[in-house]
């Protein structure tokens, strides 16, 4: 008996051991800590959407019981929702799986497919000539080509319509192409997949761009030398070391982009519908807003949530796969550009009328639209909606003062600055502590169960996301309408392009350095302040601004959450909905300038800027 | 042991009794609302300003035009709080979330669609009816429980290019030809009171108006061919396929404004005031043979967890009153009060627009009681033609 007891308090003992060993190492601690945290943080909001879909909600249950004869009570499970949306059915409901999922959903497989192969066409491009070529033009070309991922997507999917409508089109309005040029496009450049796809590749291209041109950047030129010497042509220099080096790079810029095509409402809705082009979140919202068949929303969240499990599978396979994909070990600082000779100017000239249409003709388009008394006739131009003191009239609603002396709109304007930089603070100082974890503890089981449950969020549609914690918050009532719950919803929603420039830049990072700093005594916190932040500052950066970006343009999410005067979005929507032009260009003009002030501030400040980040300066 | 049964026995059968008493125990807004129904305006200001004190009253509305509404403050005194105005289904989500788990959301809701108002948010019991003294003397007996606020309009329109004399269709059965193709509506599964409306349209008064506008148009009588369960759903269906959706009904009033002579769509006649009306025409009563539109109700309600009931009333009062409806509604087209004697502007006039009876004869009026009896068919088969596109 006593030996048995000596022999369990040794066990004890050996396991206390092991665990304070364990937790004396700080990728360690901080691998637990963040798998409870986003355990508890996803486990409700996947628990929602799995039960809402296999219960039979009020209209459902009268819906249900009046079609199939069920008899079926508010709360009740039911499989009718996944049998209804997924299975062939009969009669009148024969093609309702089909009409209202399956053809849906291969649209929107092939919507971002194609968004995804723009935008890593176009960001990847631009990327590499910045950062390997010695293009001209790198500073502006960096600083501007951000533009289309700051503006919401759906202005971006105006100024193609405002652009390319014509007379031979719907109701015949003539856009600027043809007013200038006479020259009508097809039907199908106007609405449809083509550009649907082309709107998001370009609204994502930054993406890629960001993401590729942060690991070309800071690539070990020692490999490519290395080539050069053996004498590896240009093309197989960038077959073999290249394209493989970046490739946690493009799988990340495949699943963000990927995923947030799928999830995109506001593009199909503007330049598909028209043309009867229907996608699976453009079928979700219906459904959702319908308010009558919203177990069968659910059903589509699950969906898109599956697909992109399937795409972070694919990545954590492949990112796992390969032993390292380390291209900072300290020892080179070299960067070789590759001369591109007599064809700069021409590259150069291409590039700048490229970027002129993408990044500064929108902008343009809002602010000449914000100042134009009568839409479309430009000798209206008056600066009145910015400036005014008194109440501007002539609108359906009370719009109040000038954009600059409204109080409502600056209001509006702090709660998103604030909400915004309180998120992209916590958010990117979880996702450097979080990729750092990964890092360390790469190839274990906790560490893909924190990889895949930090990005778990994005997969969750921001409508759905909005309505469960609009349901956490009836029930914590301290939460409701206050601030700390949407730092909380962002906090949780943004995490992922956090996580996602944290964990590529710690991979990116030789154990070696972090080693040569523990040898000579480091601790902890001096080696990740002193060390590794300042190497891959500028990938860390851009975990800290793309969350705030993404945040300042964000309504789904918040919009059951907030009042409409709350956030500068909200606000931006209820003037867009009551037609009030002239405000809502205002107010998209001034997110994107408070954007790129808070970007030039960044970049004074600290040195790195998304842009800088790739290698603009 | 036999004793104790029996007490046990008889107190649970006195429990039994008392339950139905205290489910049925008035809440303080339901007393509230009893007698302010028998108070005079003055007599329910006073109570109101008793009540509210320095507080302020909350408004969740559909429609923007009550949200912070200056002329009620400046009649009364009362601070309205800064008010709320998502949409239609967004007020029945934060119906269910908030007033469903006991939170305080409004104190007076103004909201759409019949069916949801209906079977969700009363059978729930998240809004009770309230109906001003005097108004049910002179309103509808059917626009007062639920009491409706306001009716609205939506319409068919079309750029007539300056030419006032042109009579782009003459019948509603024109909309479902090919030449009329790509007339912009908004996706009723998106919009319920269109939906609403289109439902309303299986009921026997609207077959009978179709079937006439059939025979003239075609010069034949409707026979069934087994296609269509009746005339209503061969219109939907051809309508719908012949429809371009448009996100929002702005947008449609702008494509109309600036497109070409002879486009055409079907949008809500205050969406006038926001572009330029030179070259629209409102196809009414006298140009289309069918109907001319939409008409849909705007309900008002009293939150059942209201904060300052007394206060609700009176505003419901206020909207609903000759005064009130000017102020709020009265300035432009598209709105017409359930007050009979509130009377439609002369700028609401100078678009064309007419008197509430005048749309109760031409257009589609949404019929909540038939929407009862075929909601889950109908609405399934039309969301499914609308996805079928």
């Amino acid at each position: 008996m006593s030996k048995n007891g000596s022999e369990g308090r040794k066990s004890g003992q050996k396991l206390l051991y092991r665990a304070k060993s364990y937790f004396s190492v700080q990728a360690n601690v901080l691998i637990v800590l963040f798998a409870v945290l986003l355990l508890v943080a996803t486990a409700y909001p996947m628990f929602s959407v799995i039960r809402s879909s296999l219960t039979a909600g009020q209209m459902e249950a009268m819906m249900y019981n009046s079609l199939f004869s069920t008899k079926l009570k508010t709360g009740d499970f039911t499989w009718l929702n996944f049998k209804m949306l997924l299975t062939r059915g009969t009669g009148m409901m024969a093609d309702w799986s089909v009409m209202q999922f399956w053809k849906p959903l291969w649209n929107s497989l092939r919507m971002s497919t194609y968004a995804c192969l723009i935008a890593i066409l176009i960001g990847g491009t631009i990327a590499f000539l910045i950062t390997r070529t010695d293009i001209r033009c790198k500073k502006f070309f960096s600083s501007v080509f951000i533009f289309p991922y700051i503006m919401p997507s759906w202005t971006l999917a105006l100024v193609w319509k405002n652009v390319f409508a014509n007379s031979n089109v719907g109701t015949g309005v003539v856009g600027m192409l043809e007013s200038l040029t006479g020259i009508c496009v097809p039907a199908w450049v106007v609405y449809g997949i083509f550009p649907c796809s082309i709107v998001m590749g370009i609204h994502y291209a930054p993406f890629a761009y960001i993401l590729i041109g942060g690991t070309l950047r800071n690539m070990d030129a020692n490999l490519e030398e290395a080539a050069t010497i053996l004498q590896a042509g240009r093309g197989r220099i960038l077959r073999k070391i290249t394209i493989p080096i970046v490739m946690p790079a493009l799988f990340s810029t495949v699943l963000l982009v990927f995923s947030s095509t799928m999830a995109s409402y506001a593009v199909p809705v503007f330049v598909g519908s028209p043309a009867n082009f229907f996608v699976l979140s453009t079928r979700l919202r219906s459904l959702y807003e319908g308010g009558i068949y919203t177990g069968q929303a659910y059903v589509m969240t699950i969906a898109l949530i599956l697909f992109g499990m399937i795409l972070l599978g694919l990545n954590t396979w492949f990112t796992g796969k390969r032993k390292s994909f380390t291209t900072v070990t300290g020892k080179s600082g070299q960067v070789s550009y590759i001369k591109i000779g007599k064809f700069n100017y021409v590259i150069t000239v291409i590039l700048v009328i490229f970027l002129f249409l993408i990044s500064i003709f929108p902008i343009i388009s809002f602010a000449l639209e914000s100042m134009v008394a009568k839409q479309g006739d430009y000798s209206t131009l008056t600066l009145k909606y910015w400036l005014s003191r008194t109440e501007i009239s002539g609108y359906a609603v009370a719009v109040g003062n000038g954009i600059l002396f409204n109080r409502n709109i600056l209001n509006a304007l702090w709660g998103s600055i604030k909400l915004s930089l309180i998120v992209s603070l916590i958010v990117g100082s979880c996702g450097v502590l979080i990729g750092y974890a990964v890092a360390r503890k790469r190839g274990t089981k906790l560490a893909g169960l924190v990889s895949g449950l930090a990005f778990f969020p994005y997969l969750v549609p921001s409508m759905a996301f909005g309505a469960i914690f609009l349901a956490v918050a009836s029930k914590l009532t301290f939460l409701r309408g206050t601030l700390l719950l949407l730092i909380i919803v962002g906090g949780i929603k943004y995490l992922p392009f956090a996580t996602r420039s944290g964990t590529n830049a710690m991979m990116q990072l030789s154990g070696e350095i972090e080693e040569a700093a523990l040898i000579v005594g480091a601790s902890w916190p001096k080696r990740m302040l002193r060390i590794l932040f300042p190497i891959q500052k500028s990938a860390f950066i851009s975990g800290y601004l793309l969350p705030f970006v993404s945040c300042m343009r964000e309504l789904s999410l918040f919009v059951l959450l907030t009042k409409s005067g709350t956030l500068i979005t909200t606000l931006l929507s209820y003037f867009d909905e009551k037609a009030v032009n002239q405000m809502s260009n205002g107010i998209n003009l001034l997110i994107v300038i408070i954007v790129l002030l808070v970007n030039f501030t960044t970049n004074k400040l600290t040195g790195a800027s998304i842009d800088k980040g790739v290698g603009g300066n | 042991m036999k004793k104790t049964l029996s007490i046990l026995i008889a107190l649970t059968l006195c429990l039994g009794l008392m339950l139905p008493m205290v489910a049925s125990a008035e809440t303080d807004v339901e007393k509230a609302i009893k007698e302010a129904q028998n108070m005079t305006w003055d007599e329910l200001l006073a109570k109101a300003k008793e009540e509210i004190g320095d507080g302020e009253l909350g408004i969740m509305s559909t429609t923007s035009r009550v949200i912070n509404e200056e002329s009620f403050t400046k009649l009364t005194g009362i601070k309205l709080a800064e008010g709320s105005n998502p949409n239609d289904s967004k007020i029945y989500e934060l119906m269910e979330g908030e007033i469903g788990a006991g939170l305080y959301t409004a104190d007076v809701i103004l909201t759409q669609d019949s069916f949801m108002l209906v079977n969700k948010a009363v059978a729930n019991g998240w809004v009770l009816n309230y109906v001003p003294k005097g108004l049910a003397d002179i309103a509808l007996e059917s626009d007062l429980n639920p009491l409706v606020c306001t009716y609205n309009t939506r319409l068919f329109f079309y750029n007539d290019g300056g030419n006032k004399e042109m009579k782009l269709y003459t019948n509603v059965w024109q909309l479902t030809e090919p030449e009329f193709a790509g007339m912009e509506f908004k996706n009723p599964v998106d919009e319920k009171t269109s939906m609403n409306c289109l439902i309303t349209m299986t009921s026997e008064k609207y077959q009978a108006k179709l079937a006439e506008a059939y025979k003239e148009y075609y010069g034949k009588e409707w026979v069934s061919d087994g296609t269509y369960m009746n005339i209503a759903y061969e219109w939907i269906h051809k309508f719908i396929m012949n429809c371009t959706f448009i996100n929002k009904d702005s947008t449609i009033a702008k494509d109309i404004a600036d497109g070409a002579p002879g486009s055409s769509g079907l949008f809500v006649f205050s969406k006038l005031r926001s572009v330029d009306p030179t070259n629209i025409t409102c196809s009414c009563y006298d140009d289309i043979q069918g109907f001319a539109g939409f008409l849909y109700p705007i309900y008002i309600q009293i939150a059942a967890n209201a904060k300052y009931p007394y206060t609700a009333c009176l505003f419901v009062n206020y909207c609903t009153s000759v005064e009130g409806y000017t102020n709020v509604w009265g300035k432009d087209m598209g709105s017409y009060s359930v007050n009979p004697e509130a009377p439609i502007s002369e700028n609401a006039k100078s678009f064309g627009d007419q008197p509430l009876a005048y749309w109760q004869d031409c257009a589609i009026v949404e019929d909540p009681v038939h929407l009862q009896n075929v909601y889950a068919f109908a609405y399934t088969q039309i969301a499914m033609w609308c996805a079928s596109k």
